[in-house]
C-alpha cells in the first residue's frame, strides 16, 4: 500500500484497510416472516425464513437456541443444530434468509427463534452520527465506518460432516401405501451419527451470546425399501399352483429422508466445542401397488399406483470442509 | 487486554467501538457464480494474507436433481469457483 489507510491488530492481521471493506451490522431480525416446516419427528425439523433489507449481499450470523427437556429432575440441553439453508434475493434491497434446525422447543413448552444479525459492507447503511472514524476506498465509497458497528470476530473453525447421518435402521416400516406413522418414520430416520466435534480456544467460553456464520452445504439422502406380497386364488391350489383365477398383490414403499449439514455448540467457562452433524429437512415416501391378475398362468392385466421420490439415493454430497465464524452477539444488541 | 499502543475508535459516549485488540475478517469481494458456471477472480490485496471463502446457496436444493456445491480453490491471489450445479454467492474474506 502506497497510500490509503491500514490498521493491523495485535496479531498483525488486517483490522481496517482502505483496500477492503469491513463487515458492519446492517440490521437484526428477531422474528421470521415464515415458518416453513415444524415437526418434532425425525429428531426435530424446523425451517424459518427471515426477510431483511440490505443494499448489498448480506452475511448472516445467527444465535442457536438449544432444545431443552426435563429429565430426572434436571433440565437437559439436547444437541441442537443450525445452518443457513439459502440466501435469496427478493428484489434489489430485500433478501430472504432461511435457517434450518432440529430445534424442538423448551422443556416448559415455550419456544424461541434464532436471532439473525445481518452484516454487510458499509455501503449498505448510513448513520447520522457525527462522531467516529470513516475510511474510504479509492473510489470514494466507504471501507470502514465505526458508526455502523463493525464486525469483531471471536473465533472460527473449519468443520466437516460425518459421511452418513443414519448408518442403520432400527425396525421395519409399513410396506403398504407409505402407511407408516410420522412417529415411526421419524424414529427410523432420525440422525444417529455422533457428529464431528471441534474444540476451540477456551476463551470463547466467555462469550456472552455466541452467534455463528455457517452456510449449510453438505447434503445426504437415506432411504429404506419395504415390500409385501399376497396371493389370492379363486380356483384350487394344485401342487402349489393356482388352477383358476389368480391375483398377486405386491406393495412396495420406499421411505426416505433428506438431510443437510448443521452445527451445534457446547460451552462453559473452560471450553467451547462446535459439532458438525445432520438435520433432516425433508422426508417422504414413494409407494407402488401392483395387482397382477391371471388365469391358469396367463396374465389378464395389472394395476399399479405410485408417488413421491428424491433424485438420488443413499448418497452424501458436498462433504467438504465448511467454515464457521463465531462472534459475540451481545456486542450488537 | 488493555491497549497501550495501537488504535482505539470510540463513539460519542466514549465507548470503545473498535480497537487493535479486535480480530476481524475483511470482505474482499462477494461474487455470484451460476450453476454449471465458473468464475475466477484475482485480488492483489490477498498477497501474503490469510484468506477465507464461504459459499452460500441461493436456492434450496431441488428434488429433481443433485444440488452440487461449487469447488472453491485459492491459488495465491486467485480465487476460482467452479464445478457446481447451483447458483451461489462466494464470499471472499481476508485478514
Amino acid at each position: 500500500m502506497s497510500y490509503g489507510f491500514l490498521a493491523l491488530n495485535n496479531n498483525n492481521q488486517i483490522l481496517v484497510s482502505s483496500d477492503t471493506r469491513n463487515l458492519h451490522l446492517i440490521t437484526k431480525a428477531s422474528v421470521p416472516i415464515q415458518t416453513n416446516s415444524s415437526y418434532n419427528y425425525f429428531g426435530g425439523i424446523r425451517s424459518w425464513t427471515y426477510r431483511v433489507t440490505c443494499a448489498v449481499t448480506p452475511v448472516p450470523f445467527f444465535t442457536m437456541p438449544q432444545t431443552t427437556v426435563y429429565l430426572n429432575n434436571l433440565i437437559v440441553r439436547l444437541p441442537t443444530y443450525y445452518g443457513v439453508a439459502r440466501i435469496s434475493s427478493v428484489n434489489s434491497n430485500t433478501w430472504d434468509i432461511e435457517i434450518i434446525s432440529n430445534y424442538t422447543g423448551n422443556y416448559d413448552g415455550t419456544s424461541e427463534y434464532p436471532e439473525v444479525y445481518v452484516f454487510g459492507d458499509p455501503r449498505a447503511s448510513t448513520s447520522q452520527e457525527t462522531h467516529g472514524l470513516l475510511v474510504y476506498r479509492d473510489d470514494g465509497t466507504a471501507s470502514f465506518d465505526s458508526r455502523l458497528r463493525p464486525l469483531a470476530v471471536a473465533g472460527g473453525v473449519s468443520v466437516t460432516h460425518p459421511s452418513n447421518p443414519r448408518p442403520s435402521f432400527p425396525y421395519g416400516l409399513n410396506p403398504q401405501y407409505c402407511g407408516a406413522s410420522l412417529a415411526d418414520q421419524g424414529g427410523h430416520f432420525s440422525p444417529t451419527s455422533t457428529g464431528n466435534t471441534y474444540t476451540l480456544p477456551s476463551a470463547l467460553g466467555q462469550i456472552t451470546k455466541p452467534m455463528f456464520c455457517f452456510m449449510s452445504l453438505a447434503q445426504a439422502e437415506r432411504r429404506a425399501v419395504y415390500t409385501a406380497t399376497e396371493e389370492e386364488c379363486d380356483g384350487v391350489e394344485l401342487f402349489g399352483n393356482c388352477v383358476g383365477f389368480q391375483r398377486i398383490y405386491t406393495w412396495r414403499s420406499t421411505y426416505w429422508a433428506f438431510y443437510r449439514g448443521g452445527i451445534s455448540y457446547t460451552s462453559d467457562i473452560t471450553q467451547f466445542n462446535v459439532t458438525a452433524n445432520w438435520i433432516v429437512v425433508y422426508f417422504g415416501c414413494r409407494y407402488t401397488y401392483d395387482r397382477a391378475s391371471g388365469i391358469i398362468g396367463i396374465g389378464t392385466g395389472n394395476y399399479d399406483t405410485q408417488g413421491g421420490t428424491w433424485p438420488y439415493s443413499n448418497e452424501t454430497i458436498n462433504l467438504t470442509s465448511n467454515t464457521v465464524i463465531i462472534a459475540d452477539a451481545s456486542r450488537y444488541d | 487486554m488493555t491497549t497501550t499502543h495501537g488504535l482505539q475508535v470510540r463513539d460519542a459516549s466514549n465507548r470503545i467501538i473498535y480497537s487493535t485488540d479486535d480480530v476481524t475478517w475483511n470482505q474482499v469481494d462477494y461474487f455470484f457464480v451460476s450453476g454449471n458456471g465458473s468464475v475466477s477472480q484475482t485480488f492483489s490485496v490477498l498477497s501474503g494474507r490469510e484468506v477465507l471463502t464461504l459459499q452460500i446457496l441461493i436456492d434450496a436444493p431441488p428434488i429433481t436433481r443433485r444440488a452440487i456445491a461449487h469447488t472453491i480453490t485459492v491459488n495465491g491471489t486467485t480465487i476460482t469457483a467452479s464445478g457446481g450445479s447451483e447458483n451461489a454467492y462466494i464470499l471472499v474474506l481476508m485478514r
